[in-house]
């Protein structure tokens, strides 16, 4: 007997870019916030043997938020954000068609952004800017379920 | 495509960020928020690219091991998920027995295949208690992404139906010599002329002729008178007489010589009714009768003669003879004595009467099959069918009946359920149930030959079938099909 499938380990293996992604993350904290940085990226790495990449991830992006001062060198900032963004690119370790869905990621990490950056930049409003990223995300996620149960309705999908 | 509790707990992170932002008015947190919606986008776009793949490749099939099963008996059903390249999705195929089938639970008809496999597969027991048609509905197979973000279920596959016949009878022989017969029981010829509906044709007019009957048209058109004439119909009386006595309860259960008697009854039963023949119905146990209803047309009767050939068990002797060695005749249960115990008291000696011989038979003297004959036959009138249902233990004794019956000038149908073809012991020897079979024959054939007198045999036909080619097997083995080489 088998597990179901809603059963997946927070520990599950975790390919190249994922690791890639880790280490790019944990040397920009260092670089960013020195020794503090460093105890940060041995939590988060604790933490990571118990949690999902998402979680950890999730976790890191508000420890950055709070850690770094609100004016640290953009360069920084960057450093630390694709370092996540890769550790979430890597999961697609585990699917069919891993190049495609990273770059998938890829794609909607600059879409979104976009989308984002630049309502923000127009309407200087950020609660403008988040409605319109959920909005975006709720619509594409939402089109590709009706496009999924489009395609299956001979088979009777639910 | 259904997003998980996981799904939604990455959603949530993410509409947090972007609450968060807004509070704190950090648009770092943001990019917090695009990076999670970005992973979930790419992922469902992953997720749908691999079901729609899937679903195309997969082959999950439900297959039964027979469609045909008697009411009560159980069916193997395999269920087997195929795919035709490995994908990194876990499948899950349940299989879904129709409603009103029982012995099987969700995770015993479940098959799981994880990420990797190519072929998974399980048998598992459903039972059909009760007779009708059972529809499968089509196999639910349920995809999960590998990272547990997205279920789709599909239903996917064949939808076999099985059949449940009801516990009895069936492949019903009725005919004589291994031929079968298309009806026992129809249209009555007769010889007679007079009212009626069908013409039979015009001729000339002669003196002893009614007047009404002279055809108008017919006269005109030969220049002579001519009366037209036409078929008349007649009601045929039909008596049912059915042995039910112990001898009748050979077979297998539900499949006892009784029940194909009983089977063949019913049907020549409606169709009496169809055509509102009177019918009457006489039973006759080991005791006596124990039923009449006397020939009629009106619905009750024919309604009272269905209720009790359903009703028709196998009757054992109260009083069977001394050298009888079946043990059923030594077993036979009876009611209890009287409070006290028999022979206690003159009270229970009045009464072991009662108790032992049931209330409702009318007792005769002699074989009961022709008692009943003699008794009741006499007292019908017009035209008389007597059909006989009956075994070929008591060969004298069917003898017997058919020349009383035919001294009544009524038309004799004996319907005999050759034993051999109910006998548990016949597969053992083919040879020698195949004599048993000739003996039988030989025995139809000259109640058949008697004038006014027509006898079939009914019995299973698969039985007689393979009673018939096991002989010719034996007698020509070389038209066997050779052992390939």
């Amino acid at each position: 007997m088998t597990a179901s499938p809603d059963t997946i380990p927070t520990a599950i293996r975790r390919g190249p870019i994922t690791w890639l992604g880790a280490l790019t993350a944990a040397g920009g904290a260092i670089l960013a916030l020195g020794p503090p940085g460093a105890l940060v990226a041995g939590l988060l790495a604790i933490l990571w043997t118990r949690l999902s990449t998402v979680a950890v991830a999730a976790i890191g992006q508000l420890a950055l938020v709070v850690l770094v001062p609100e004016h640290a060198p953009p360069a920084r900032v960057l450093l630390i954000e694709s370092g996540f963004i890769g550790m979430l690119a890597g999961t697609a370790y585990h699917v069919d068609a891993p190049r495609r869905t990273m770059a998938a990621v890829g794609i909607a990490v600059i879409g979104l952004t976009g989308v984002t950056w630049s309502l923000y930049r127009w309407t200087t409003s950020l609660p403008i800017g988040g409605v319109a990223l959920a909005a975006t995300v709720a619509i594409a996620a939402y089109g590709m379920h009706r496009y999924e149960t489009v395609t299956l309705t001979g088979e009777k999908a639910a | 495509m259904r997003a998980t509790r996981r799904y939604w707990a990455v959603a949530g992170f993410g509409g947090v960020f972007v609450v968060l932002s807004v509070l704190f008015a950090r648009p770092l947190l943001l990019g917090g928020a695009v990076s999670l919606g970005a992973w979930l986008l790419a992922h469902q776009y992953a997720y749908l690219r691999m079901v729609t793949r899937v679903t195309d490749e997969v082959t999950v099939e439900q297959s039964l091991a027979t469609d045909r099963v008697r009411a009560a008996a159980d069916v193997t059903v395999t269920l087997t998920a195929r795919l035709s390249a490995p994908t990194a999705l876990s499948l899950t195929a349940t299989a879904a027995p129709p409603i009103g089938t029982t012995g099987t639970t969700d995770a015993g008809r479940t098959i799981h295949l994880q990420a990797g496999d190519r072929k998974a597969a399980t048998t598992f027991t459903m039972h059909c208690p009760v007779a009708g048609t059972y529809a499968f509905d089509q196999p639910t197979t349920r995809l999960a992404d590998p990272l547990g973000l997205f279920v789709t279920t599909v239903e996917h596959g064949p939808a076999p139906s099985v059949t449940v016949d009801p516990r009895g009878p069936r492949n019903i022989h009725v005919g004589g010599g291994g031929e079968r017969v298309l009806r026992p029981y129809g249209e009555h010829v007769t010889t007679h002329r007079g009212p009626g509906l069908e013409t039979t044709g015009v001729r000339e007019y002669v003196p002893s002729d009614p007047a009404r009957h002279i055809d108008w048209n017919a006269t005109a058109r030969h220049n002579a008178p001519h009366v037209r004439e036409y078929d008349t119909t007649t009601d045929r009386t039909t008596a049912l007489v059915i042995d039910h006595r112990s001898d009748m309860a050979v077979g297998p259960a539900h499949e006892t010589q009784l029940d194909y008697a009983r089977h063949l009854a019913l049907e020549l039963l409606a169709t009496a009714q169809d055509r509102s023949d009177p019918i009457g119905l006489y039973t006759v146990g080991d005791d006596g009768i124990t039923h009449r209803t006397a020939p009629d047309t009106d619905r009750n009767t024919y309604e009272t003669i269905r209720r009790e050939l359903h009703a028709l068990t196998p009757t054992r002797s109260a009083h069977p003879p001394p050298d009888d060695p079946t043990p059923h005749a030594a077993s036979r249960p009876t009611r209890a004595p009287p409070r006290g115990g028999a022979g206690d008291s003159a009270f229970s000696d009045t009464l072991r009467a009662y108790v032992d011989t049931p209330a409702s038979v009318e007792r005769t003297t002699g074989d009961p099959l022709t008692q009943t004959i003699d008794s009741h036959l006499q007292r019908l009138s017009g035209a008389v069918q007597l059909m006989v249902f009956t075994t070929d233990t008591h060969r004298g004794a069917v003898y017997d009946i058919v020349h009383r019956a035919r001294d009544r000038d009524a038309h004799v149908v004996v319907f005999l359920t050759p034993r051999v073809l109910f006998d548990p012991d016949q597969p053992v020897d083919a040879e020698a149930a195949y004599d048993r079979y000739l003996e039988f024959e030989d025995f139809r054939r000259s109640l058949d030959r008697l004038a006014g007198v027509t006898a079939y045999e009914v019995g299973p036909g698969d039985r007689l079938d393979a009673l018939i080619t096991a002989r010719q097997h034996r007698r020509h083995p070389r038209r066997q099909r050779p052992n390939p080489p």
